[in-house]
């Protein structure tokens, strides 16, 4: 029996070794299923109307049109303010820039993603969603995939701005930078996304914006809470802590460093993908916890005649 | 008034389905529904063991004061609540499969729109939901807004219609979907006398197609009018359950409507009952209905002008 425990504790061993070495490819792996998932579902002519549907809305109202500009004005406002620094005024752009695109995706990401479903709870027009052949299914995945092309829109939007600045400032070699790492802030919004599309499945809409700016700004911390763990002296809280920054998605592995637009070019395609794989399937699996609790969640409770 | 070409719904002519084989299109057995605080506690008991059952082709009512039940019932007969105890099935099946959905269309109390929206949209989106291909969508989209007089109005938001108006697209939105069965909260609150003779007419012609008709009111002169059964809530429970014939029928009680009577014959017939042994109660001219009158005045009116 000892023998035989000691064989599985070795082959675990081995496994988890095994796993820690071809973490990456598995994540890309992960993510490239997930992507197609995601494909698929959009595919369904049902989750594409809930999702164009949920587009249309957030189109419509004004204040995502005032995020948008803010977020243009701030990056405009960076090459003013990068002047106080002379000989790294590209770096100084860059990481404003970023920082606005990411800051004002987060807002549109939190604020959209958090109504969608509650708008359609509290204007009751869920009710005749439900009258129709729709399942959670539709109606969750379809929203996520709205608010994540509102999402696209947004960032897409203020990159284009970024990226016109640097092509006709006299960097237009880091053009290529500052759209890859666009492009990771967007994949950090999917998690968001989908994180905020789980929460309003079962909190208030006010307890969903709080908390899930709350986990991502712990989720932008995450090497300094990992690192806190280390110094924690009760092992159960350790285990604890260590056990929700694994489960939390780590929001600071899509910020590109500065010296990705100071020196060298850091990042491996490897890493850079497997980043993007992480997101998708952590994404995917937020969506797919919010199919579930949509699905044996009660609506319209608060009224009965 | 003509409504959308029929899918092919066996025809059941007004009163047969009460005569002829009765094929169950809803069924509640032991139904119950308690709601529940945040921590599990009940609070309200809002429909106790309501044993009912809906027949193919028919119109059935659901009365009662407010928080009698009727909207907790219509929720339920959609799946969008779940059952404490008992259970629901529309045509066999439960509530939850979003099959059956198909054949159901459902109304709620207040037009529940996407205020974003226009009634053209609106209309096009449930018409997405459904799978309908962009031909027949138009198609139907034109003869359901024609049918509830709405065609001048359809690029109107409908956060700027009136509540009669949004009525009417929730009745758009049912017809354009041509269920089988058709669930109407309220179908004629908030309607002007006019409004709600031609939401009757539509009701009518709904059941003359063979489709089953079950809502609710509190306009109890509305249900006399078109309904064939009524079930009476009261705090949860069915008090009553019976065609509006054998309920409202004065058993030992006789009318005879007579036109041209002169004098002389009169008095004949009332020496007659009373050799007979009747009681006579009252003999004079009968009244109008108020909204026979009105619907009548308003209509000389406009013919005049």
């Amino acid at each position: 029996m000892i023998l035989f425990f000691k064989a599985l504790k070795d082959y675990l061993s081995d496994f988890f070794k095994l796993l820690k070495t071809y973490w990456p490819e598995i994540q890309i792996g992960l993510g490239g299923v997930c992507l197609a998932l995601f494909v698929a579902g959009a595919a369904s002519a049902k989750v594409r109307t809930i999702a164009l549907n949920s587009i249309r809305e957030e189109v419509r109202k004004k204040i995502l049109y005032f995020l948008i500009l803010f977020g243009i004005i701030f990056m405009t406002a960076s090459g003013a303010i990068s002047k106080v620094q002379p000989g790294r005024e590209a770096e100084a752009v860059a990481q404003l820039g970023l920082f606005a695109i990411g800051l004002f995706g987060m807002l549109v990401a939190v604020f959209s993603a958090t109504t969608a479903l509650y708008s359609e709870i509290k204007g009751r027009t869920i009710f005749l969603l439900f009258s129709h052949p729709v399942s959670s299914f539709h109606i969750i995945l379809g929203k996520f995939l709205g608010v994540l092309g509102v999402v696209f829109v947004s960032v897409a939007l203020m990159t284009a701005g970024l990226v016109a600045y640097f092509a006709i400032a006299p960097w237009p070699e880091l053009v290529g930078r500052v759209a890859l790492a666009a492009v990771l802030v967007f994949f950090q919004l999917a998690m968001l996304t989908a994180m905020c599309v789980l929460g309003s499945t079962f909190l208030s809409r006010i307890t969903n914006i709080l908390l899930s700016m709350l986990l991502f700004f712990v989720g932008l911390g995450h090497s300094f809470f990992k690192d806190m763990t280390e110094l924690m002296q009760v092992a159960v809280i350790k285990y604890y802590v260590q056990a929700f920054l694994f489960l939390l998605p780590n929001f600071q592995k899509f910020s590109l460093p500065a010296k990705a637009f100071s020196g060298e070019f850091p990042f491996k395609s490897t890493d850079l993908l497997s980043t993007c794989g992480d997101s998708l399937f952590r994404a995917a699996v937020m969506a797919a916890l919010g199919i579930l609790f949509f699905r044996i969640k009660e609506v319209g409770t608060e009224k009965w005649e | 008034m003509i409504l959308p070409r029929d899918r092919g719904v066996g025809g059941t002519q007004r009163g047969s389905a009460l005569k002829m084989e009765r094929n169950v299109v809803v069924r509640t057995v032991n139904l119950t529904k308690v709601y529940r605080t945040f921590w599990g506690r009940p609070y309200v008991r809002a429909l106790n063991k309501v044993n009912l059952e809906v027949y193919e082709g028919e119109i059935f009512a659901l009365l009662g004061p407010n928080g009698s039940g009727k909207t907790t019932t219509m929720k339920l007969l959609l799946g969008i609540m779940f059952p404490t105890d008992g259970r629901v099935e529309v045509f066999g099946q439960s509530p939850r499969n979003v099959e059956i959905k198909k054949d159901v269309g459902f109304m709620p109390e207040e037009s529940y729109l996407y205020r974003f929206l226009n009634a053209d949209e609106t209309l096009k989106f449930y018409a997405n939901l459904m799978g309908l291909d962009a031909k027949s969508r138009k198609e139907r989209i034109d003869h359901v807004l024609e049918v509830v007089g709405l065609t001048e109005a359809r690029r109107r938001r409908t956060r700027e219609y009136s509540k009669g108006m949004s009525r009417r697209i929730g009745m758009a939105q049912v017809l354009l979907k041509d269920p089988k069965l058709v669930i109407l909260d309220e179908p004629t609150i908030g309607l002007d006398p006019m409004g709600a003779r031609e939401m009757k007419d539509v009701i009518l012609e709904l059941k003359q197609r063979g489709k089953t008709v079950v809502l609710s009111s509190h306009l109890l002169a509305d249900v006399q009018d078109i309904c064939d059964r009524i079930a009476i809530l009261h705090r949860g429970n069915l008090i009553k359950t019976d065609s509006v014939e054998n309920l409202l029928t004065i058993e030992d009680t006789w009318e005879i409507v007579v036109k041209n009577l002169n004098d002389g014959t009169r008095q004949k017939v009332r020496h007659v009952i009373l050799e007979g042994g009747g009681q006579l109660e009252k003999i004079g001219h009968p009244r109008e209905s108020l909204e026979s009158l009105f619907l009548k005045t308003i209509k000389e009116e406009e013919i005049e002008k």
